[in-house]
């Protein structure tokens, strides 16, 4: 199977995707954020369309742009508002789709970006893992110097506060390190699943870790596991790759939660 | 108490407010389209040939017939709207109606919508058939988009650009699963669509054809300006022979590499100037892939033999990167006709491009 290089390319893809999901998707998860990273997703379409407009060759660079300005504004609007937060995060979900899709469909020419919905993780060549490979580096450092900070602003910010932690700062460099990992990724994931690809490996290790070590640890693990297996699965039957990791990702959740209850 | 009783009846006015706002629009609607039905058919009484009798496929038996009844609709609007249903054609049209007073030329698909078969009509589309005194299509399956509206129209002078080519020298096509294959209407191309391979506006000889009839088809519609037509087409066909000239010497150019198509489109210019297809496989989308497809992909073109690769240029080319990657083979990439700026010289243009590639292919 591996003698085809799409296969060991896809392979390396899922190597550094999954694990990077597994880490950001703990956090993701602890803090409610689903909606959010849901709706970072989403926006990706319009940051392809101003790139589009813009006439930029590659409009990663537009795309991972527009999802920090996005993510940050999020973020503002997240402390400004006292409630209903994920109504407002909904409506700007909403809001970045339709944006995208009526710039990109005023030509008709909307088939050419289906890849971005769907995913294309088995034509990612090697040039472009090194994307991934930066963003794998960048999640891991950011990940051992300021995990501690961040979970401690998530267990009781207005203790953080008081210790002098800079709750806002390190929020918002999180959702930067967020949407960065969301826009290199969606390429190869696909907008309409990336979220499950965040939340399904955390939410499943959540019901079986009993400390922050487990959790981490089961939520890289199931997340790489589940990947490796979709794309072995993929290369067997019919079904395309992203959807066959959300599957079985979806599966073990199921699993998990048997056992929790 | 009371201030509940005063809301409700509020309320209630309210509701008939809305209510009997509602209905006279409605009623308004429907008085102002009887209107308009009314004064058609009044047009029609005054008209000499019967507009029932004007069927799309009997086009060549009622010529003279249309050709009054045209002339009788355009007494009302002075121009002679031609509307094409895809870019190829619009600029078929552009070179033929160039300069002639009164046409006013419509296309329906944008030309960046990529493949055919994902187009979706807009309003603005409806309206331009509506007026239009004739219908420039392709065939052969091409209008998939189409079959439903057309049959809405059954008044509507559709002429099919394949009509000008002899169905023997048309070439099989590839199988495409596209839905609406049982529902199509009458015309003969479309019982076989499955059978041809409709891209003929990508070999000059077909393309040449097709050119000279739909200028004796408008000639016939429009006879007042036939000359000019005729005139046109003889421009643009001294200029397409031109180029063919040049595609001839590729064709006598020995030891060309076999060639395997990710589109049928390239079929008919690599069959014309001696690129033996090895293989035609229909990709027909950039991503969705299972690896399984991704590989009996891989292995097809690979067993198809030493060659190289021939892929469209309105996609991502990602997949044939992959392929070229995985099997060695070179990858050249053709223009199918099917997107670009309304410009006369867009076909010549876009066939110009593809004779360099071809040559490059060929060296």
């Amino acid at each position: 199977m591996f003698e085809y290089e799409f296969m060991r390319n896809a392979l390396a893809a899922v190597l550094l995707i999954t694990p990077l999901f597994g880490l950001m998707g703990t956090m993701i998860v602890d803090n409610r954020m689903s909606f959010f990273s849901d709706a970072l997703g989403h926006s990706a379409i319009t940051g392809i369309a101003i790139g589009v407009i813009m006439g930029m060759n590659h409009t990663t660079v537009s795309m991972v742009v527009f999802g920090i300005l996005f993510a940050l504004f999020l973020n503002w609007i997240k402390y400004r508002g006292k409630a209903g937060a994920e109504t407002i995060i909904s409506v700007f979900s909403s809001c970045g789709l339709a944006i995208g899709l009526a710039i990109l469909s005023v030509g008709g020419n909307f088939s050419k970006y289906n890849s971005l919905l769907i995913g294309d993780i088995l034509s990612i060549n090697r040039s472009e893992l090194a994307g991934l490979l930066a963003a794998f580096v960048l999640t891991v450092l950011f990940w051992l110097f300021c995990f501690n900070k961040l979970h401690f602003i998530n267990v009781n910010p207005s203790l953080a506060r008081s210790k002098g932690i800079p709750v806002r700062l390190y929020d918002n460099l999180f959702v930067i390190l967020l949407a960065i990992i969301v826009m290199l990724s969606i390429q190869w994931v696909g907008l309409l699943i990336i979220n499950a690809l965040l939340i399904l490996p955390a939410a499943a290790a959540r019901n079986l870790a009993r400390n922050m070590r487990s959790y981490h640890l089961y939520s890289v693990l199931i997340a790489v596991v589940c990947g490796i297996a979709g794309l072995i699965l993929s290369y067997y039957t019919d079904i395309a790759t992203g959807p066959m990791i959300v599957l079985l990702a979806s599966g073990v959740f199921f699993l998990t939660f048997l056992k929790r209850t | 108490m009371r201030r509940k009783i005063k809301n409700r009846a509020v309320l209630f006015l309210l509701v008939l407010l809305l209510g009997t706002g509602s209905i006279g629009l409605v009623g308004c609607n429907r008085q102002t389209d009887t209107g308009v039905i009314s004064e058609e058919t009044s047009d029609m009484r005054g008209e000499t040939g019967s507009l029932s009798d004007e069927t799309n496929t009997n086009i060549e038996g009622e010529v003279d017939d249309i050709s009054e009844e045209t002339d009788a609709e355009s007494t009302g609007k002075d121009t002679f709207q031609i509307v094409t249903s895809f870019y190829p054609l619009y600029i078929m049209m552009l070179n033929i109606a160039d300069g002639v007073p009164g046409v006013e030329l419509r296309n329906m698909a944008d030309p960046q919508t990529g493949c055919l078969h994902d187009y979706q009509l807009r309003p603005a589309d409806l309206v331009s058939i509506e007026g239009a005194d004739m219908f420039l299509a392709n065939g052969g399956g091409m209008e998939d988009f189409l079959t439903d509206v057309l049959e809405a129209y059954p008044a509507l002078t559709i002429v099919y650009a394949l009509d000008g080519v002899g169905e023997d020298a048309l070439l099989a096509g590839d199988e495409h699963d596209h839905e609406d294959s049982e529902d199509s209407d009458d015309h003969d191309y479309d019982d076989k669509q499955e059978d041809i391979n409709p891209h003929t506006w990508l070999d000059p000889a077909f393309y040449k054809q097709e050119l000279v009839y739909v200028t004796s088809m408008l000639g016939k519609f429009d006879e007042e300006h036939a000359e000019l037509y005729e005139q046109n087409l003889a421009g643009y066909i001294a200029r397409i022979d031109a180029l063919t000239e040049e595609y001839e010497e590729l064709a006598a150019q020995e030891g060309k590499k076999g060639c395997v198509l990710l589109h049928e489109s390239f079929a008919y210019l690599a069959e014309a100037y001696g690129f033996p297809v090895l293989e035609s496989v229909d990709v027909e989308k950039d991503s969705g892939f299972s690896a399984k497809e991704i590989r009996m992909l891989i292995d097809e073109v690979a067993e198809a033999g030493a060659g190289m690769i021939l892929s469209d240029s309105q996609y991502s080319g990602r997949i044939s990167e992959l392929l070229a990657r995985e099997t060695g083979m070179e990858t050249y990439q053709l223009d199918a006709g099917v997107s670009g700026d309304y410009e006369k010289d867009a076909w010549i243009e876009c066939m110009r491009k593809n004779l360099e590639e071809l040559k490059n292919a060929a060296d």
